[in-house]
């Protein structure tokens, strides 16, 4: 136990002595989450759309969705702008039917130019049916006056669907791309930090020549890798404690549960870093490799962890992302901060979580020990 | 064991702080060490001197515990290797710096000092006594960064010394150290001798070795010769190490060829 806590110590005193890593730590994961939820809560794209010899109602209508319009007698001018990259889409309609043609290249784009161009024209069909009900009843009205025994007859033209009212059960109609994302990331951010700061921790013991020294001591595998889980899991928690709490209350990110509970998964995820990192670098020579081994083990995890939608990814990839860590804390996360979930919705992702922090050190062990004596 | 006396017969009897037998070290198809038998007696400081490349660090590792041999025993302090308590009476100043630079010489030496099990009270003693002795009394505070080469190499000495070990193995200690230093050293290796304790130091520099009870010359794996540096000259017929080394290595040459 000395031995873990002087090593646990060491580790704290070197941090200590560095004040730039110190910073980094903490405003690196804030600024890039902050920049995160600017770019992903920058609000919804409105087209711009060359309209050609479109009626009044529907260009009202585009305009109502707030369409950037310009209008055109000639498509060919018209498909010269969309060429330039002017216009978004190219509107024509001919024998009741509305043509859009769009750019194409950006899927974003194209998809935001087809909503909008759906939501006008359900809108200008709703105005028109109206238009059409009053125009009835109004004649009808007339031929009543006309012929006393009409009376009894009412023609009312109902669509299936009138209107659409979206209700919530978790969050509300402000909640924009990035709280979805946010979880996620807050996770992720920390996990790549911690491990690129364990990765190199015995990489540099190696380089610098103080293994060499280290091995020599009587300090065993299980103590030295306890020692850095210790003393790189205290720097852990403050880190991911001031991080959340910049999150949640600075920059704006939701939270529906409990801090504790976000900050003891958001801790978990980092040990599993924390340990993977350590087993990284017991195999790893130097700080080059640490790097390529990053790509190799943390690229994937972050792609596989639900910032994507899995539902139609192939079998194996889901099956995959259930191998991963990081799943498992990003879905915990989201349960937590979007969904209020409590600590036993949450309990088994973070078992889970635990369970890769034992395997991972027990290996970080294992391979330390197989390098202590060759 | 500890009543094994020294190979040469006219050395007084001195207990064995480590003693290698028979040992060889391959790694993947080259052979580092072949054969190699050594004793280290209390009280005497013995040279490892050969070319670099040699194979010295290779025995000094198989002392320390970092390289399990091939073939062939090592003990070190009556603990047969893997060493596990035999660790803590042990010393060790590595070839390179192996230093915490960004820490103070301080935490640097109170990390170490709680890995051989140190308590904080024996700490504070040991901790000014030990940067006296290698005349760093008042950079305790100062961060190794801002260290001189020179000074980096005496604070790992430092080290190496804190838990008073009895058995020191230093590699290369000198290297790097101006004459004045150097000088130093090689008295606080005598007095730390006088006290009882064993040290092997391995050197390249002729000059150096000299001042070694015992010199074990090495060269290609091998051990090419051992004794005295007196005891070396005459028997070669020499007047300096370095032409009783060429004189060794060239027999030992001939003895190879003459197998093949």
């Amino acid at each position: 136990m000395r031995n873990i806590l002087a090593l646990a110590r060491r580790i704290l005193q070197q941090f200590a002595h560095d004040k730039r890593t110190i910073v980094m730590f903490i405003v690196g994961p804030v600024l890039i989450l902050w920049l995160f939820s600017v770019l992903l809560n920058a609000g919804t794209y409105h087209p711009s759309l060359a309209l050609v010899n479109l009626p009044r109602e529907l260009r009202e209508a585009l305009v109502d969705e707030d369409a950037v319009c310009v209008e055109y007698s000639d498509s060919a001018v018209a498909l010269e702008l969309l060429r330039d990259g002017k216009v978004d889409a190219v509107l024509t309609l001919k024998n009741g039917v509305l043509t859009i043609q769009v750019e194409g290249s950006d899927p974003s784009k194209t998809g935001s130019v087809v909503s909008t161009v759906s939501a006008a024209v359900k809108a200008a069909g709703a105005a028109q049916r109206e238009q059409i009900q009053a125009d009835i009843e109004k004649k009808l009205s007339d031929l009543k006056d006309k012929l006393p025994f009409l009376d009894d007859i009412v023609i009312d033209v109902q669509p299936l669907v009138s209107d659409i009212d979206v209700t919530y059960l978790h969050g509300n109609d402000n909640w924009g791309t990035f709280d979805f994302f946010g979880p996620v990331f807050i996770g992720i951010f920390i996990f790549i930090f911690v491990f690129i700061t364990s990765g190199m921790s015995l990489v540099t013991e190696r380089t610098g020549g103080t293994m060499e020294r280290l091995l020599v001591t009587p300090i065993k595998p299980a103590q030295l890798v306890s020692g850095f889980c210790l003393g790189f899991g205290v720097v852990t928690i403050i880190q991911a404690t001031i991080v959340l709490a910049a999150c949640v209350f600075l920059i704006g990110f939701p939270n529906e549960g409990s801090l504790a509970l976000v900050v003891l998964v958001a801790f978990s995820m980092a040990l599993v870093s924390l340990t993977l990192g350590l087993v990284v670098s017991a195999v790893a020579k130097t700080p080059f490799q640490v790097i390529q081994f990053m790509l190799l083990l943390v690229i994937p995890q972050v792609l596989l962890s639900g910032i994507f939608d899995l539902g139609n990814a192939p079998m194996w990839m889901q099956v995959l992302s259930k191998c991963f860590p990081i799943s498992y804390g990003a879905e915990a996360l989201r349960d937590i901060m979007l969904r209020g979930a409590g600590l036993a919705e949450t309990g088994l992702n973070i078992a889970v979580l635990w369970g890769f922090i034992v395997v991972f050190f027990a290996l970080a062990t294992i391979s330390f020990h197989r390098r202590k004596t060759r | 064991m500890l009543t094994k006396t020294c190979d040469s017969s006219e050395t007084p009897v001195a207990p064995v702080l480590a003693h290698i037998e028979q040992v060889h070290k391959r790694f993947g198809k080259q052979e580092v060490l072949k054969g190699i038998d050594l004793s280290l007696p209390a009280g005497q400081i013995t040279g490892l001197l050969g070319p670099s490349g040699c194979g010295k660090t290779t025995i000094v590792n198989m002392i320390v515990g970092t390289y399990a041999p091939t073939s062939g025993t090592v003990t070190v302090l009556d603990e047969r290797a893997p060493l596990k308590a035999a660790r803590v009476g042990m010393g060790f100043m590595p070839q390179s710096e192996a230093l915490y630079n960004d820490l103070t010489a301080n935490e640097n030496l109170r990390f170490f000092g709680s890995l051989y099990g140190m308590s904080r009270r024996e700490l504070d003693e040991a901790i000014p006594h030990v940067l006296e002795q290698v005349r760093l009394a008042d950079e305790g505070r100062k961060v190794v960064n801002a260290f001189s080469g020179g000074m980096k190499r005496r604070l790992s000495l430092a080290i190496a010394l804190l838990h008073s070990p009895r058995l020191l193995i230093l590699d290369e200690p000198t290297i790097g150290l101006d004459p004045k230093h150097r000088l130093e050293l090689w008295k606080t290796f005598r007095s730390l001798a006088e006290n009882g304790s064993a040290l092997l130091i391995t050197t390249h520099v002729m000059d150096e070795a000299a001042c070694c009870d015992t010199i074990i010359m090495v060269q290609d794996g091998r051990i090419i010769a051992q004794g005295s540096s007196e005891e070396l000259m005459a028997q070669t017929a020499t007047a300096t190490l370095e032409d009783a080394f060429l004189a060794f290595d060239k027999a030992a040459e001939g003895k190879e060829a003459a197998h093949a």
